[in-house]
């Protein structure tokens, strides 16, 4: 409850802050042309299972983001232990 | 020379009825169990043959067993003097189209209706090879089968003579009055009631009412005149047939003929001969005869007839006292189900009561799960838990809410973020959405109202037209899950260098491709 209330906060100053800007938006063409780009390319990103199996794909992808992960997780938590006092480094 | 061969093929014969001898000896068990094999064989294909021997009337009809299949039946009447053997059709059995006087059998596609007799079938079991029988009423379906019927007239035969077709034993059952003598002396119903018995609606039954008339000469000597007075023809036609259908099937059938419709008056004291007269399946003619004087009744009847009422009274008493038994027993089971009835809703609110007093103790329990201490500590985390962590879909809602927000402001400014926003939600749908279906959608592209490319569909799975080069595909996807799994080894690999310490992967790699030092570089 606390929480919810300080980011609701957080919300509100924002809107707030930026209650007095009003900039326009981009062109619907350009959007929509865009839109149509994206779709165009991910609808058809399933032939890409032809080249290679799916649940392969998906195992090898989760399990290599999390190693990249690990390791950028373990340097920061590595430099805040070196910031503790508490260590003789 | 001649000597020297006899005597050596001599050896030779010793030599091998002592090696014969020998084998047999080691191999006795052996050569015993395959005689008895043999034999057992021999015997059983003997037996069965034997059983599946079928003589009709002195022609042998066995080969027919061996065009019969499992659950097949062939059926075996008496239809007056003759026996009907009925197979059904096959053009294998169109070998059997012989006529040698007393036994026929022929091929016979439109054969007549073989009556209201019963029929011995026998049904062919294949495993057991045998015929198990029953009996069976007549069969119309016949009419619109081809079917061989075999005709025989003395009757079917197995091959050891002995009865094959047995007649079904139907006790023959005269037709009879069934008004009592004391009710036909009186006329006490208005109609006398005739019953069939084993005569069937189609025969004729005659009845005709015959009175006496005597002619007494005196020292014991008279005649009787018999005059007939009605005569009439029973069966199915007659205006006096009645009878009983259930289903649409015929169930039960007799005669009634009424007093009005005989036209004749009784005389007291006269003797009257109430008569059936019909004509039996040898072509004999049979009577059943009722001699009744009108208006009198012996004492015999009359101590009948008191008995009849006595017993009669006795069974209506009996039901009687049965149905109040029954009703009082009754009443008693209901009362008896009552009273448990009660008894175990009491048993139950004596049990929710014990139930509820024992809750409440546990609440003062220390040891119990529902001391109340353990609940309220229970209650004090789950509201610092609502105090500090969000409901489940707050940071979506909240999230959402903010883009569009900041969508609305910064407008032209904005749109990288969400555009990036958009690409990131479409790539983690896609991850999640990969499947086999390798479809390429391509759509209609058009330049100033001019369509340059049409919408088109490629499935690439339709290149794999034939089983070999499926094979050659499920290989390439081997070797592609092969060098994926590599790739995430080395990766591994590399992580646990980069954090742990250690060697990478292409640094172990160089060493092993550069040129082994000799000695004479270390020198």
């Amino acid at each position: 409850m606390i929480i919810e209330a300080i980011i609701t906060l957080i919300s509100v100053v924002f809107k707030v802050l930026f209650a007095w800007i009003n900039l326009p938006q981009v062109p619907t063409e350009i959007v929509t042309s865009i839109d149509t780009y994206l779709d165009l390319v991910f609808n058809n990103l399933t032939f890409l299972g032809f080249f290679f199996r799916p649940v392969t794909f998906k195992i090898v992808a989760t399990s290599a983001i999390a190693l990249y992960l690990f390791s950028k997780l373990y340097k920061v938590t590595m430099w805040i232990y070196h910031k503790l006092p508490l260590s003789s480094n | 020379m001649n000597k020297i061969v006899i005597l050596y093929l001599c050896k030779k014969l010793s030599d091998f009825l002592h090696g014969l001898k020998k084998k047999l000896k080691d191999n006795f068990f052996i050569l015993l169990g395959l005689f008895l094999f043999i034999f057992f064989i021999f015997i059983t294909t003997r037996v069965n043959a034997a059983s599946n021997t079928l003589i009709v009337d002195g022609y042998d009809m066995s080969d027919v067993y061996t065009y019969f299949n499992e659950g097949e039946s062939f059926y075996i009447a008496k239809i007056g003097s003759s026996y009907r053997l009925v197979v059904p059709q096959n053009t294998s059995y169109r070998k059997y189209v012989v006529n040698d006087g007393n036994c026929i059998v022929y091929a016979n596609s439109n054969f007549s209706y073989l009556g209201g007799n019963n029929y011995k079938f026998y049904n062919y079991n294949s495993s057991t090879k045998k015929f198990v029988y029953g009996w069976t009423g007549a069969i119309d379906a016949w009419h619109s089968k081809d079917c061989i019927v075999a005709y025989s007239n003395n009757g079917v035969y197995n091959k050891d003579h002995k009865t094959f077709y047995a007649e079904p034993s139907v006790v023959f059952v005269e037709p009879y009055i069934s008004n009592t003598d004391s009710d036909l002396v009186n006329q006490g119903t208005n109609r006398i009631i005739i019953f069939p018995g084993s005569i069937d609606l189609n025969s004729s039954i005659r009845f005709y009412i015959s009175r006496y008339d005597k002619t007494d000469f005196g020292d014991d000597t008279f005649i009787y005149d018999n005059v007939v007075l009605f005569d009439t023809a029973l069966n199915f036609g007659s205006d006096y047939y009645k009878s009983i259908t259930e289903g649409g099937v015929l169930s039960e059938f007799w005669y009634e003929v009424p007093y009005s419709s005989m036209n004749v008056s009784f005389e007291k004291g006269q003797m009257y001969n109430f008569c059936l007269s019909y004509t039996d399946s040898s072509g004999e003619v049979c009577f059943v005869n009722r001699n009744i004087v009108m208006g009198s009744i012996s004492e015999t009847d009359k101590l009948n007839d008191n008995i009849n009422k006595g017993f009669n009274d006795l069974a209506t008493n009996m039901d009687k006292n049965t149905s109040e038994i029954i009703a009082s027993n009754e009443k008693t089971q209901q009362a008896i189900k009552e009273q448990t009835s009660a008894i175990e809703e009491n048993n139950k609110t004596n049990k929710n009561i014990f139930e509820k007093i024992g809750e409440m103790l546990s609440y003062i329990n220390p040891f119990s799960e529902n001391f109340f201490v353990y609940k309220l500590i229970e209650l004090l985390l789950e509201m610092l838990k609502s105090l500090f962590i969000p409901s489940d879909n707050f940071f979506n809602d909240w999230l959402s809410d903010m883009n569009d927000y900041f969508s609305d402001r910064f407008g032209i400014i904005y749109y990288p973020f969400d555009l990036i926003i958009d690409f990131l939600t479409r790539v983690v749908d896609t991850c999640s959405n990969v499947s086999n279906n390798a479809v390429l959608n391509v759509p209609d592209f058009n330049f100033m109202g001019v369509t340059l490319i049409h919408s088109f569909t490629f499935d690439f799975n339709s290149l794999l037209v034939n089983d070999g080069l499926k094979t050659v595909y499920n290989i390439y996807l081997v070797v592609v899950d092969v060098i994926l799994s590599l790739m995430l080894v080395n990766l591994a690999k590399n992580t646990f260098a980069e954090v742990f310490g250690g060697r990478f992967s292409d640094e172990i790699i160089s060493d092993m491709t550069r040129s082994p030092k000799t000695n004479n570089d270390k020198e």
